[in-house]
């Protein structure tokens, strides 16, 4: 049985400050990117959020991507991407 | 041989006919496709005497040998050819599906010389080439040609045209595909090449299949990396390229004020990825097997239409100040719709708007006040350059030949390397495009060694770039450039979007699938040598020209004008010191040109007369 909770995967600026590529944490309710971004300043440093472009996603495999505002819900099971710079052309 | 279809077509548009070449499984080993093999039969097929308007100069497409693999983002093209905006050697990729439709013809290449004495469009379809009245065509927009052809031939077939830029042989004319979704060689005036030999279209398409040497082994790599690219790719697909606009502005790369001005923080908001998402994005659109998607859809009021992504954005909004997203995207699909590119017409256009402000070209002269951040102004000029008229005769000529023609100084604000108008990212913020403008073999481009993707976010530790680099630094960037160039010049023979180097592609990667589709076992050390046969088989086109290191430099604005405010107020980059280092790595001479034992230990004895001596 899986455990509640939501799969963060870092990318660019955030993994290199995460130090790692994914981390599951474990969530019984909806919870927000705000309350997330306040949980690994906890872990790994008040910096950082700072290290990313501010591009959070919630991503499916089938439906693609879709941009989360700060206070936005975020269910159990979700899939939480932090984007590192949109690339331009 | 999997992978190719094994030949190419010699057309020959003056007497309307046509032989096939086959391609030998050395000569593909050799130059893989794509860019490879169009600058090879460029050599082949012309000389350093061809004027790149005479019927003589070759228009070549390419496919590469991952095309319809469903390798990602394998759905590209190459047109090579004689540049008639520089003078020298061009390329000039697209994606979208022609590529696709050219090899389901049956092709691996085509190679257009001739001029035609009535104008003409190609039909290849299913190995079979024909050549078409093009009359009705003539006149028509890149749409409406698209259209046209594909009411006639049914939709699963691809349309390579021009617009009316591309008939009147405007310099800033590209070649278009894809009907409203525009996708475009844009750069270095292929379309008028096109225009010159009366060729409106070519229209492909067929049933042949390209072998794959392992489909199971590939079917496996191809989903694991889909997966991957899907989500290291979201941002592409939310915002497309021109969701970078605020951080460019912010890092001081974004052209402003034609390359004058530092920093536009507040403006910047009105014309960004995020904000056309609020607006007027519909949706977005993907090359042939791309996962990504960065392609953007979005309506201006008369239906869904191709939107402008960074370089258009950047080229006709920042860098002329105007922020008003409808008017950059109704000059997006003008451009489009007349067949020019949009980053030379940007260009072309901020440098009106500076000499309009200095007094060397008046309202008189170009019909309406060039105000700067005039939306107005940006779109009656994209007009008058795609159709040739008033003062667009001038501007289409490019920047360096308007600027020459104007005089009292006007040279000055012409932001140009070889005659190639700079693309929207600055070499006072990312030191290694300094280098990388000056040497690059067909005038200013970022895309001919992508060095500054290295110093911006990505890393590539496979490659010996294991962080991010120093984008303030000089040192090293010299070696940098030369590596990167080489490493661009394999993936446009390979046919793939650079993009994807950024999302966790790898050398190993396109090894395994150089493997599985061919059989061929390449390391990453061939690999890297192919590339660099390659780019020096371009570097002789242009010594053969009369270019040496005297050709290799960059506007005195970016040289000795720092930006003054923003993410990079006060460097500037050290262009002598980058080049003195990638000279001595490339194994050139201190003048820029290849030595014959360079050229020698590359397999490229065939093409040493082409040296000056």
């Amino acid at each position: 049985m899986s455990r509640n909770g939501v799969t963060l995967k870092f990318y660019g600026p955030w993994q290199r400050a995460a130090g790692v590529e994914e981390l599951f944490m474990p969530q019984d309710g909806v919870t927000t990117v705000r309350c997330l971004l306040k949980k690994l300043e906890a872990r790994f440093g008040e910096e950082f959020s700072s290290h990313g472009e501010g591009l959070v996603c919630l991503y499916d495999s089938g439906k693609g991507p879709r941009a989360l505002d700060l206070d936005e819900e975020i269910l159990p099971g979700s899939t939480i991407l932090f984007l590192g710079i949109v690339e331009s052309g | 041989m999997d992978g190719y279809q094994g030949r190419v077509a010699m057309i020959d548009l003056g007497k309307r006919r046509y032989r096939d070449i086959p391609l030998d499984e050395g000569l593909v080993r050799k130059y893989i496709g794509g860019s490879g093999l169009g600058t090879y039969f460029l050599m082949k097929f012309c000389t350093p005497g061809t004027k790149p308007l005479s019927p003589e100069n070759p228009l070549i497409f390419t496919t590469g040998p991952f095309q319809g693999t469903g390798i990602p983002t394998s759905g590209r093209h190459q047109v090579v050819t004689r540049s008639p905006l520089t003078g020298v050697f061009l390329e000039s990729d697209a994606g979208g599906s022609f590529g696709f439709h050219l090899k389901r013809a049956g092709y691996d290449g085509l190679i257009i010389t001739g001029r035609s004495e009535r104008p003409v469009y190609l039909k290849v379809l299913d190995g079979q080439i024909g050549f078409e009245d093009g009359q009705d065509l003539w006149g028509l927009d890149t749409m409406e040609t698209d259209a046209m052809l594909k009411s006639i031939f049914g939709e699963k077939i691809g349309v390579s045209c021009i617009g009316p830029a591309g008939e009147k042989q405007i310099p800033l004319a590209g070649i278009f595909h894809d009907g409203t979704d525009a996708r475009a060689a844009g750069r270095g005036g292929a379309g008028a090449v096109m225009g010159s030999k009366n060729l409106k279209a070519i229209v492909a398409g067929g049933s042949s299949g390209t072998e794959v040497h392992d489909r199971e082994a590939l079917t496996a790599l191809i989903s694991e990396k889909n997966a991957i690219l899907k989500e290291k790719g979201a941002g592409m697909t939310l915002y497309g390229t021109a969701g970078g606009m605020g951080m460019a502005e912010e890092l001081g790369d974004l052209p402003i004020r034609n390359w004058k001005q530092g920093s536009w923080k507040e403006e910047v908001r009105e014309i960004t990825g995020q904000r056309m998402a609020e607006t007027i994005l519909t949706g977005n659109y993907g090359c042939v097997a791309c996962p990504v998607r960065c392609g953007r859809v979005v309506n201006i009021g008369g239906g869904n239409i191709g939107g402008p992504e960074y370089e258009t954005m950047a080229m006709l909004g920042s860098n002329c100040l105007v922020n008003d997203l409808e008017a950059i995207a109704r000059a997006n699909e003008q451009c489009n719709r007349l067949g020019i590119d949009t980053i030379s017409t940007g260009s072309v256009i901020a440098f009106a708007m500076e000499c309009y402000e200095h007094g060397i070209l008046t309202g008189e002269q170009a019909g309406m006040p060039l105000h700067w951040g005039s939306g107005e102004a940006v779109n009656y000029l994209v007009t008058k350059i795609g159709n040739g008229e008033g003062i667009g005769g001038l501007l289409g000529m490019g920047t360096r030949a308007a600027a020459q023609e104007l005089g009292r100084g006007a040279e000055r604000f012409a932001i140009h390397s070889k005659g190639l108008e700079f693309p929207a990212h600055d070499p006072r913020c990312f030191k290694s495009l300094a280098a990388g403008y000056a040497t690059s073999v067909r005038g200013a481009c970022h895309l001919n060694g992508y060095s500054y993707a290295w110093e911006r976010s990505a890393t590539f530790p496979e490659f010996g770039y294991p962080e991010k680099q120093d984008r303030t630094a000089d040192q090293g960037k010299g070696v940098m450039n030369a590596r990167f160039q080489n490493l661009s010049s394999l993936v446009d023979s390979l046919k793939i979007c650079k993009f994807i180097l950024l999302m966790g592609v790898n050398l190993s990667d396109i090894s395994r699938w150089l493997k599985c589709v061919t059989g061929w076992e390449y390391s990453i050390e061939e690999l890297e040598e192919t590339g660099e046969r390659i780019y020096n088989m371009k570097r002789i086109f242009n010594a053969a020209l009369g270019l040496d290191s005297r050709h290799d430099t960059l506007p005195q604005r970016i040289l000795e004008e720092p930006r003054g405010s923003g993410g990079s107020a006060d460097t500037l980059p050290d262009l002598n010191m980058q080049l003195d280092e990638y000279y001595s790595y490339r194994g050139w001479s201190n003048d820029g040109i290849p030595l014959k034992e360079k050229l020698e230990g590359l397999g490229l004895r065939e093409f040493m007369n082409w040296i000056p001596s």
